[in-house]
């Protein structure tokens, strides 16, 4: 999903940075409120931050879209520590991938934060509450995030490549999308199933071994029935 | 692979040598206005004068041409294959005709061009990230990001995950072995092992989610015992001396050679 350095035309680089900050924004006042509560919150996202900088660090080059596909990590971040939240841990996974790997990049970290950071994180969040609100069981929401979370990611990475990407303007923008999305689905789909299985066993697996913990970061609510810490 | 790269790239911006030496605000603006102008200005003689520039300073402090091509040829190569699709789709006036088995393929002007233009921009700006990264510790990059206005809380979680990521991929390394050798990863070609496999994916990536939780919780006693408040501290800047100043104008004297070669 990473937009390669110099792959979009400036005013859609700069565009996707203004509106990548307005959101990130939210994130940062969340993370505010959040410390104030959670003391160990800033320690504890640095270390949400590091999960997600390796989950999406597992790049399968996608020809032809100048960009590569991958897990996106943001659904799982978004449902432990919050969407905006999210947003801000993939800006620095993003930020840190383009600096010691040359993945991605600074021209492209506006795009590559709205589309993996924000959006990922919105929809699979979103998923999230709606799958428990119906009366899905933890896992199955949670798988349900990663998967629809995943793809939203590359949906909007598709819109942003047959938006910005030099020469597309002279094409549909309907059709350069398509042909993007064309493009990620057959490395994609497999990958969004699989993130979305891995997401929902990790939960499921949290759940049963230290509820606390999802207790303490508001995913599940109600009192810990084995008190407030279990030390199996 | 990750953990080579990582260690490569943290050790060598610690070395001593005139980049090093310069000031991290510096380089973060000098790279900042560079990559505004690879991808702003037209053309691709600026963009490879910058790659140019780019490649030899990296070279005249002695970092392995090795590790500059491997952290290089992934962009590059993805940049081929969009200059190659460019030139046989992207229609308009002809520039070659290619016969393969009976085959016509054509090769037209404007696709050459702007895949050119392309290839040429994903070149210059990321060998210019590669310097900046290849220079600039990532604790001196962070203040510089402070002085720049970015948010301090931005920066702090930046640091503590650059912090973190060896922790955590030890931690998971650790835990992976264990389930190798309790048959966790099964071979992936029958539907069983596939299962035991996601199975164990999971039960990893929980286990170390839970670690890493605890061991926040550690960190932050840890912290809070050397008088860590929530913010972050000990980010002053050595005072802007006439050298930084020489480094700055020399930064753009270059770069407009380049802006008044390549127009």
């Amino acid at each position: 999903m990473h937009i390669q350095d110099g792959f979009l035309v400036g005013k859609w680089a700069v565009g996707w940075y203004g509106a990548a900050s307005v959101f990130a924004a939210k994130g940062l006042y969340d993370i505010a409120e959040r410390s104030k509560k959670v003391l160990m919150f800033k320690p504890l996202l640095g270390l949400v931050g590091a999960a997600v900088f390796f989950i999406s660090l597992l790049p399968i080059p996608v020809p032809i879209t100048g960009t590569s596909s991958h897990p996106a990590g943001t659904p799982m971040a978004a449902i432990l520590v919050g969407p905006f939240v999210s947003m801000i841990l993939g800006v620095i996974a993003l930020l840190l991938q383009a600096l010691l790997f040359a993945h991605g990049g600074l021209t492209t970290l506006g795009a590559n934060a709205f589309s993996m950071g924000l959006v990922g994180s919105l929809a699979s969040y979103g998923i999230f509450k709606l799958g428990r609100k119906i009366g899905l069981s933890l896992g199955i929401a949670a798988c349900l995030a990663g998967i629809i979370g995943d793809l939203a990611v590359y949906v909007t990475t598709s819109l942003q490549l047959a938006a910005g990407m030099p020469g597309a303007q002279e094409m549909s923008v309907v059709k350069s999308f398509m042909t993007f999305l064309l493009l990620f689905m057959p490395t994609q789909l497999p990958l969004a199933i699989l993130e979305g299985l891995v997401t929902g066993g990790m939960v499921s697996y949290i759940a049963r071994v230290r509820p606390d913990i999802l207790r303490n970061l508001g995913v599940i609510e109600g009192p810990d029935p084995r008190g407030a810490k279990n030390e199996d | 692979m990750v953990r080579e790269a990582y260690l490569a790239v943290d050790a060598i911006a610690q070395k001593d040598n005139i980049f090093t030496r310069m000031d991290a605000r510096l380089k973060v603006v000098v790279t900042g206005v560079m990559l505004a102008s690879v991808i702003g200005l037209p053309g691709t003689r600026l963009q490879l004068g910058l790659f140019t520039v780019a490649l030899l300073s990296m070279l005249a402090v002695k970092i392995p041409f090795r590790l500059i091509f491997c952290r290089i040829l992934p962009p590059l190569a993805l940049g081929t294959v969009v200059f190659c699709f460019m030139v046989f789709f992207h229609e308009g006036n002809r520039l070659f005709v290619l016969n393969v088995a009976g085959w016509e393929i054509v090769g037209y002007r404007e696709g050459f061009n702007l895949g050119l233009t392309v290839l040429a921009r994903i070149t210059g700006s990321v060998a210019l990230l590669m310097f900046l990264s290849f220079t600039t510790p990532i604790h001196q990059l962070g203040y510089a990001l402070i002085w720049l206005r970015v948010p301090k809380v931005i920066v702090e979680i930046l640091l503590l995950t650059y912090r973190y990521l060896f922790v955590l991929w030890d931690e998971g390394m650790r835990i992976r072995q264990a389930q190798t050798l309790r048959l966790g990863y099964p071979a992936w070609r029958s539907i069983s092992g596939w299962k035991q496999a996601l199975r164990s994916t999971a039960t990893l990536m929980g286990m170390v989610f839970i670690r890493a939780y605890d061991r926040a919780e550690s960190t932050f006693s840890a912290m809070q015992v050397r008088a860590y408040n929530g913010n972050i501290t000990g980010y002053d800047f050595q005072s802007w001396n006439k050298l930084q100043t020489k480094y700055l104008i020399s930064s753009f004297v270059v770069l407009f050679i380049l802006v008044a070669v390549s127009i």
